[in-house]
């Protein structure tokens, strides 16, 4: 990027951070704050950290004056968040903050905007652990587009900002979804046979549950047997022999006609009974090994990096403890870090809805060939001199794709 | 007001400890007759017993116990923290708050869920009873299971519905057992004042002794017939650590584990090694080092250079470090070059050369 480019996005940055209406998070003044600025070395980055505000009025001064490429706060409360060690930084707690970040997902797109929808997802299925599991009052979510490639979520419970890097670890791993293994139980006793005799049995049950996990998956299954029955029964054996377990026909018919039997629905809905007839196990744990895949998360550790440090530990300029400043603008992409409620969720629109500049022409030599789908317009730009809409010009030159050619 | 038998098995509750405020005995006071000489060997008894391990009970021989027993027993709970804060020792505090939880893990095992229910309203523990189980927020739960080796701990392995975690009565014990090691551990040592401290300085001298005598039996200086002086910076620091009574994380145990089984030394001694450790739990331990030993007599082979600086186990690099790329080299060429070379083979020489995958 060079130096006019630089100074026409900082000067487009300064118009939005002068007439927008800031938003600060709550306890800002025990936050410690990095910014990254229009520097000579940007955009390589180099964090200037340990700021510290005592007042919104400074804080948001600092920001229309110094106009950012990237702003940032801490996840973590301070007693002195502008000490330059975690020693005397103090900890006093911090937000649980997570990351879905595209980077951090094992999840394949091929369109930015593709990309977008998978986080979204994402981000749904961890609301929806959030707020079910883990009854986290819709208050003390916060929900905001990264600016970038993905979504963050600030939770603010104050039964939560205590905890530290192993409760918060756990948090983590559950929804991450358990160990196959552990829904199944081999049960042994015995039961009444039908000559009326006792036998000895040992059979797999699925642990049986309503709530969290347990409930999940058992769900899950009854849904798949019901779904089964209704089906036409070529349909059914279709989706059966889809498993890799069913190797004949003959097999998946079998598991066909004892999907009809009454009772023995209601030993799998009821108890969890499955193991009902040899080699059914398998059939269970790729069903049961599909839907932890579905409803689980895949994320990385930095979602839950709190800052908190080992004593003495000098700050490093890990960028990670630091969480983007929502309505502050990405300098990466010169999208708005945007705040979103639940109810709107659904509908956002990043390429629209997180766009805040113009549609005057600009003119700019574009260095990267380009196909760019934003604002509802798809664009696909050849290297070379032109004029594009503000919006478009301005993430572009973000993006290292053009530079300001007046 | 009596005193409950409440107040001398949770001594550390608020109500236990109001009653000692406002019973009119002053720590000073209790210093002559004979209530406070009984006092005072029982506290005493409490840290001496918490160094050898448990805290027995007092009442254990008695079928009712009186007013004058029970006030005898409560009594002692601040004098041995006096105590325990005199000596100062971080490990002894840790040693201590943990032997004075798992004794009143032993009087919560029988108490009504209904009194444990209140027990946990003392430690901010958001919870329900229901029926004979209890319901924990999650935030709770993970105060203290977060710190639990054994994966049923894992938040993920219990069921979590509307933010509450359901757990049966002796998983919620064991809990509170933690919630009051806590608070002991954490609010020791007191603030004493000089004058306070002279006037139980036999008691002090007393406790101290049978304090360095455990440090002594535990002093890991006893590797058999392998020679520590040859250990590299990053092995000697780990076990500085745990003979100033810190735990380890498990990488740096993995670590420690496998070094000092692929230079031979054998599981009991190794397992020793651990006893000095404030958490120490023998039956964990030994299974932990007994698989790193590995049943059929391979261990596994101790971690690389490089692998020990990914985990920030390397420390205290030295000049040898620079010409090795393992742990185990290092102790073997300082071995040669202390002229000890005759020594290694004897020894651990072939456990080391089987085991470096260098
Ligand atoms: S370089 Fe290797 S031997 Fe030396 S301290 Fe680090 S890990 Fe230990």
């Amino acid at each position: 990027m060079n130096e006019r480019t630089k100074e026409f996005i900082r000067n487009k940055f300064r118009e939005y951070y002068q007439s927008t209406s800031l938003q600060l998070p709550p306890r800002f003044e025990q936050r410690e704050w990095g910014f990254i600025f229009f520097d000579e070395s940007f955009p390589d980055i180099v964090m200037r950290r340990h700021k510290s505000f005592m007042t919104a009025w400074e804080a948001i001064d600092y920001i229309r004056t110094m106009v950012p490429a990237h702003a940032f706060h801490s996840a973590a409360y301070y007693v002195s968040p502008s000490a330059p060690t975690m020693q005397e930084k103090g900890w006093q707690g911090a937000d649980l903050i997570f990351d879905i970040d595209a980077d951090h997902l094992p999840i394949k797109w091929t369109t930015y905007k593709e990309m977008l929808q998978r986080t979204k997802e994402e981000l749904l299925k961890l609301l929806g652990f959030l707020r079910e599991d883990f009854a986290i009052a819709e208050d003390d979510i916060e929900i905001v587009f990264s600016g970038g490639r993905g979504y963050h979520i600030h939770v603010r419970d104050s039964r939560l900002i205590g905890l530290g890097s192993p409760e918060r670890r756990e948090i983590v791993d559950y929804v991450k979804g358990p160990d196959l293994g552990q829904f199944f139980e081999k049960k042994t006793g015995s039961e009444e046979g039908a000559n009326g005799r006792r036998k000895a049995y040992k059979r797999f049950e699925v642990k049986y549950g309503e709530g969290g996990w347990d409930g999940r998956i058992n769900k899950s299954i009854v849904d798949f047997v019901d779904t089964i029955r209704q089906m036409p029964k070529d349909k059914a054996l279709e989706v059966l022999m889809s498993y890799e377990c069913f190797k004949k026909r003959r097999n998946a018919e079998d598991f066909f006609d004892m999907f009809q039997d009454e009772r023995r629905i209601q030993l799998i809905k009821e108890r969890g009974t499955i193991d009902i007839r040899r080699g059914s196990a398998k059939f269970w744990r790729s069903l049961i090994e599909e839907s932890i895949k579905r409803e689980s998360i895949s994320m990385d550790m930095p979602s839950i990096n709190i800052g908190k440090g080992t004593p003495d530990e000098p700050v490093t300029a890990d960028v990670k403890r630091l969480i983007r400043l929502p309505t502050s603008i990405h300098g990466g992409y010169g999208f708005r870090v945007t705040p979103l409620m639940l109810e709107g969720l659904e509908g956002f629109n990043p390429l629209n809805d997180a766009i805040v500049f113009g549609d005057d022409l600009i003119r700019v030599n574009v260095t990267k060939t380009s196909d760019v789908e934003i604002k509802d317009n798809r664009y696909v730009l050849k290297i070379g001199k032109q004029s594009l809409p503000e919006h478009l010009a301005i993430f572009l030159m973000c993006r290292g794709a053009a530079e300001y050619e007046p | 007001m009596d005193p409950d038998l409440k107040y001398a098995y949770y001594p550390f509750t608020s109500w236990a400890s109001d009653y000692v405020k406002h019973s009119g005995k002053s720590i000073e006071r209790l210093l002559d007759g004979i209530f406070g000489r009984d006092v005072i060997n029982r506290a005493k008894e409490r840290v001496t017993q918490a160094i050898r391990g448990d805290i027995t009970n007092a009442f254990e021989d008695k079928d009712i116990p009186d007013i004058v027993d029970i006030e005898k027993e409560l009594f002692s709970y601040p004098v041995a923290r006096i105590f325990v804060s005199c000596i100062g020792d971080h490990y002894l505090i840790k040693r201590y708050a943990l032997a004075e939880a798992e004794a009143a893990h032993v009087h919560m095992k029988a108490e009504e869920p209904e009194f444990l229910e209140k027990l946990a309203g003392e430690f901010n523990i958001q919870c329900m009873l229901d029926r004979h189980d209890f319901q924990i927020h999650f935030a709770d739960y993970l105060r203290f299971a977060s710190r639990m080796h054994d994966p049923e701990w894992k938040l993920v392995n219990r069921r979590l519905e509307n933010g509450y975690v359901p757990v049966n009565k002796k998983d919620f014990v064991r809990l509170l057992q933690e919630a009051i090691r806590d608070r002991i551990q954490s609010s020791l040592p007191l603030n004493l004042s000089p004058a306070l401290k002279s006037s139980f300085s036999s008691h002090i001298a007393d406790i101290s002794r049978h304090f360095e005598e455990l440090k002594a039996e535990f002093r890991s200086d006893d590797f058999g017939e392998a020679n520590s002086e040859c250990f590299p910076p990053c092995i000697k620091h780990m076990l500085a650590l745990i003979q100033a009574g810190q735990n380890l994380a498990h990488s740096a145990r993995f670590a420690l584990t496998s070094f000092l089984a692929n230079i031979g030394m054998g599981a009991e001694d190794i397992i020793n090694i651990y006893r000095v450790s404030p958490d120490f739990d023998e039956g964990q331990t030994s299974y932990q080092v007994k698989h790193i030993l590995g049943s059929s007599g391979k261990a596994y082979t101790a971690p690389n250079c490089a692998t020990m600086a990914t985990y920030g186990n390397c420390f205290g690099k030295e000049i040898i470090c620079d010409w090795i790329s393992h742990p185990l080299s290092f102790y073997r060429k300082k071995m040669d070059y202390d002229g000890k070379g005759a020594r290694r083979e004897e020894n651990a020489g072939a456990s080391v050369e089987s085991t470096t995958n260098e």
